[in-house]
């Protein structure tokens, strides 16, 4: 009974990703899905339902509700991967944004 | 569906499968009931597996009763028998069953095989992203 409790809190915590979103203000400056700001914010907004959902179940699992327990690990690997294709891509455009930054001398 | 479709998809099989275990201890536990011939004997559950209407991967489409008729077998020690000494009992054969939480099992091992395989393709995807 243990494990599961443990795995809503290390869950939980990795929603505090939800702050992010607020890249969804420059998808509204920039318009529309096709470029490169919008699919992120796309893409976030995505990892987000995802990590609810994994969340969610977390607690049907935790409190009984969920029959089978392999949805909820289904749903937390979907999300666990989710969030690290977003860091992947964080890291890139880091990356990018370095290489620029360094081509000013 | 999403961007890791393939854990989806093999997910719906995962509950499908379940239910069709769901449904065979069912009819296990229920294997020696007996009922008065004045009433019906439980009816086996059989599951309709059938493709999801969105196209992605299975769904349950209802589940299917066997005979309410079960056998009449002759036990007139029985409590529960008839002035001619008879019972009534479902018409499950527990071979069959068995055979079926086989392949229910298995089917369900394969469809978290593949939940697997999708992760360590997906995760090898996207280590391509970190060189």
């Amino acid at each position: 009974m243990t494990s599961p409790i443990s795995a809503v809190s290390a869950v939980g915590g990795v929603t505090g990703v939800g702050s992010i979103t607020p890249s969804t203000g420059v998808a509204a400056t920039s318009g529309t899905d096709s470029d490169f700001a919008g699919m992120l914010s796309k893409g976030l907004e995505s990892v987000q339902a995802s990590q609810t959902n994994a969340n969610n179940l977390a607690v049907q699992v935790a409190n009984g509700t969920v029959t089978d327990p392999a949805q909820y690990t289904m749903a937390a690997t979907e999300a666990s991967l989710g969030l690290q294709l977003t860091m992947a891509i964080r890291n890139k455009a880091v990356e990018a944004f370095q290489e620029i930054m360094r081509m000013q001398a | 569906m999403s961007t890791f479709n393939a854990i989806g998809v093999a997910g719906t099989g995962v509950t499908v499968y379940r239910k069709w275990l769901d449904a065979v201890s069912d009819n296990i536990a229920n294997i020696d009931n007996v009922t008065r011939t004045s009433q019906p004997a439980f009816q086996a559950r059989y599951v309709v597996a059938q493709e999801a209407q969105d196209g992605n991967g299975a769904q349950v489409g209802g589940i299917a009763y066997g005979s309410a008729e079960g056998r009449l077998e002759y036990e007139p020690d029985n409590p529960m028998a008839d002035t001619e000494g008879y019972v009534r009992r479902p018409d499950i054969d527990l071979g069959s069953q068995m055979a079926q939480m086989i392949m229910a099992q298995r089917a369900y091992q394969a469809n978290l095989a593949v939940v697997d395989r999708a992760r360590d393709s997906y995760t090898a995807a996207i280590n391509l992203g970190k060189g």
